[in-house]
């Protein structure tokens, strides 16, 4: 017989950054507020920093909520939830300490401003997925658009709005027993709905949208597909349909390097939610060799490695139009640019990929995809705003072609 | 007479305009270890979540340990055991993780059971939850439900994805802590050997009513299938739990002769419940 003395941290790990829903959003949380303190300096990026940190610690929060909904046998577990969201309101302090620690650095008052807005944000998050785990992927998704929004539109919050935001704060807080009676009840859908933002991730797109033509893309570009799901042929549709009105809206107003810098932050997007997507379906391998297609294990994996290069192809081809098309109309660009930023975007696929294929950890793939994802993002942004030099592209061809190897070689690690 | 660990009166339970349990009255006794037998679709889960509040009945009363099954306290949750049909939880957990969790829950976790049971299934505590079989999982749900001795055990298909042998282990498992501790047990199955090897009553739902409640043995004695020529055969002394062109299966018969049958036969656990949804 044993009576144990439960420390608060107890579990914390594996709660947290284990569970891979939850993981996505808070390795995101802490990555970003850690970054948000040495990014003072830059007004526009803090603001979107302490705004997204603080939303996504919400979001883990809400996923743990689901999951507690999701478990049967968690209300019969006498102090099991307040345990878990003891540790979740830790970690909002945490967040919120680090994002008042930047802000003192900034120096910079109306930032509490957006630290406040995005509490409240996030605490609506969190109380309508205690009881509404269906809701989750849209609430969610309608909220960063919000923090976006708010953070790109309005250059800075007015102060008067702090002791707003806290006061609807602390009213939310007090008052939303009135509105929600059961939080955390378990309920029949929730384990199924913790099971599909397991798979869907970040993928804010419903899974019927496209469903009539993404057929012979996931066709041609099988056994990727097979991984993402159906996901992969409607962003692919998604970027291509940006690509067209990118280049037509070119036509009347000068937009080609904003179109440039959203089609590489939509291609990298793109890469790394299907990667996301593709650590999460564990079985999946052993479901595709018992495909009759593939004699083997290997085999299976060539073209695994083979369909990665044809989407690179694809993106090389995508990229290189639309730069093209877009300097058609204003010729900001040079055909070394146009080209380097062909490159830069492939090798970057083709990187991500190949951290894919290395990595079976989740944490350290977020961690290498985010960093992979700052790099491609950096290298793509700065070949647009400088002109380019046939060293530069050289440099971007044997990267490429060097990342292409990489892919093919990396495959043995799968 | 002892307060009933768990007791069901007159449960109705709609849900998408279907009836899912019907006039439902059922005590759960210290020492009892009851198998509920049904379909798939029966309403076996349905009975099972409602004794922990986890669904609300239309009609009816729950009461678990003399209390009504939504308004449990933190005492008498502490004196339940839990296992549902689809083990899910400590996901991102080590085993040895999950259980030193689990185990600072319960004041009275029985360490030395725990350490038992984790060496006779063989399961590796430092293996993660995630890859563990669905068995392994369903074990493990099963160590965690009865390492602190519940006085109410409450068990969906607890042992559907066992193999054989670990099967015929937890069955007997459980029949021991029912003796033991003194505690009552209801678990559902579709595997009537399980059901026939451990159950002391067996409680047998069809289309959610309770067909029939009874003692093993009694079930046994007293269940027969009665064969026919004439449909007109009086039958008005037993329970007809079935009734066929030229057959029924009746409930209450006690060795006599049955005028008009020509053959009376006994029925396994298991010819009963293939009659029954024949």
């Amino acid at each position: 017989m044993q009576i144990s003395k439960r420390p608060w941290y107890q579990g914390i790990v594996n709660f947290w950054l284990n569970d891979v829903g939850c993981a996505s959003y808070f390795v995101a949380a802490i990555l970003i507020s850690f970054l948000s303190l040495v990014t003072t300096s830059i007004e526009n990026m803090i603001t979107f920093m302490i705004m997204f940190s603080t939303i996504c610690m919400y979001c883990a929060i809400a996923w743990q909520s689901i999951k507690m909904q999701a478990t049967e046998w968690q209300f019969l577990v006498v102090g099991y939830r307040e345990h878990v969201m003891f540790q979740g309101k830790v970690f909002i302090i945490l967040s919120n300490f680090i994002s008042i620690l930047s802000i003192i650095i900034a120096d910079n008052i109306h930032l509490l401003a957006t630290l406040s807005l995005a509490n409240i944000i996030g605490i609506v998050i969190w109380f309508i997925n205690r009881s509404f785990s269906h809701l989750f992927t849209s609430v969610c998704y309608i909220s960063f658009f919000i923090a976006v929004l708010a953070s790109v539109l309005i250059e800075q919050l007015s102060i008067w709005l702090i002791p707003v935001n806290i006061v609807l704060l602390t009213a939310i807080y007090l008052f939303d027993n009135k509105f929600i009676t059961s939080p955390y009840s378990w309920s029949p859908r929730s384990l199924t709905n913790y099971l599909n933002g397991l798979q869907s991730g970040w993928s804010p797109v419903p899974s019927s949208l496209f469903s009539n033509y993404g057929g012979s893309i996931n066709k041609k570009l099988f056994p990727l597909s097979y991984f993402v799901g159906s996901g992969f042929s409607q962003y692919l549709i998604l970027i291509i349909l940006f690509c067209i009105t990118g280049v037509i809206i070119n036509l009347f107003y000068d937009v080609a390097e904003h179109v440039l810098f959203v089609l590489s932050l939509g291609l990298f997007t793109f890469v790394t939610l299907s990667l996301w997507s593709k650590i999460q379906k564990k079985n999946s391998w052993e479901l595709l060799f018992t495909l009759p297609i593939f004699n083997s294990r290997e085999n299976a994996k060539v073209a695994l490695s083979h369909s990665i290069l044809k989407l690179s192809l694809f993106v090389a081809a995508l990229c290189f139009v639309t730069t093209f098309a877009l300097n058609v109309t204003n010729h900001s660009l040079s055909i070394l640019n146009v080209l380097s930023y062909t490159l830069a975007c492939t090798g970057g696929v083709l990187l991500s990929f190949a951290i894919g294929n290395v990595f079976k950890n989740i944490n350290f793939l977020s961690l290498f995809l985010c960093l992979a994802f700052g790099l491609n993002i950096g290298l793509t942004t700065y070949l647009l705003e400088h002109s380019s030099n046939l060293t530069t592209l050289i440099t971007l061809g044997i990267y490429t072609v060097a990342m292409a190897t990489m892919n093919r070689f990396t495959t043995l690690y799968l | 007479m002892t307060q009933p660990l768990l007791s069901y009166k007159n449960i109705y339970k709609q849900y998408n305009q279907r009836q899912i349990l019907s006039g439902i009255n059922l005590n759960v006794e210290p020492g009892m270890v009851i198998g509920l037998l049904g379909k798939n679709g029966a309403g076996k889960t349905t009975l099972l979540r409602s004794a922990l509040g986890l669904i609300k009945p239309d009609q009816g009363e729950i009461r678990v340990l003399g209390e009504l099954s939504h308004q449990l306290s933190a005492r008498n949750k502490e004196r339940i055991g839990y296992v549902a049909q689809q083990t899910f939880g400590y996901e991102g957990f080590k085993i040895a993780d999950a259980l030193a969790l689990h185990r600072s829950f319960y004041p009275n976790w029985d360490i030395q059971l725990e350490k038992k049971w984790l060496k006779r299934f063989e399961l590796n505590d430092h293996n993660a939850i995630n890859d563990l079989s669905i068995g392994q999982r369903q074990t493990l749900a099963l160590i965690m439900a009865m390492a602190y001795r519940p006085k109410l055990l409450i068990l969906d298909e607890p042992v559907a994805s066992l193999d054989p042998i670990a099967r015929r282990e937890f069955m007997s498992d459980l029949f021991e802590l029912a003796l033991e501790s003194e505690s009552g047990i209801l678990f559902s199955s579709h595997i009537t050997s399980d059901i026939e090897r451990v159950a002391s009553h067996i409680a047998l739902i069809k289309q959610g009513e309770l067909l029939l409640f009874n003692e093993l043995d009694v079930i046994r004695d007293t269940v027969r299938k009665v064969s026919f020529k004439e449909p007109t055969i009086d039958l008005s002394a037993y329970k007809i739990l079935n009734q066929q062109l030229n057959s029924a299966i009746i409930y209450g018969h006690m060795g006599e002769i049955i005028s008009g049958s020509l053959a009376v036969n006994t029925l396994s656990l298991e010819q009963l419940f293939v009659e029954l949804h024949g």
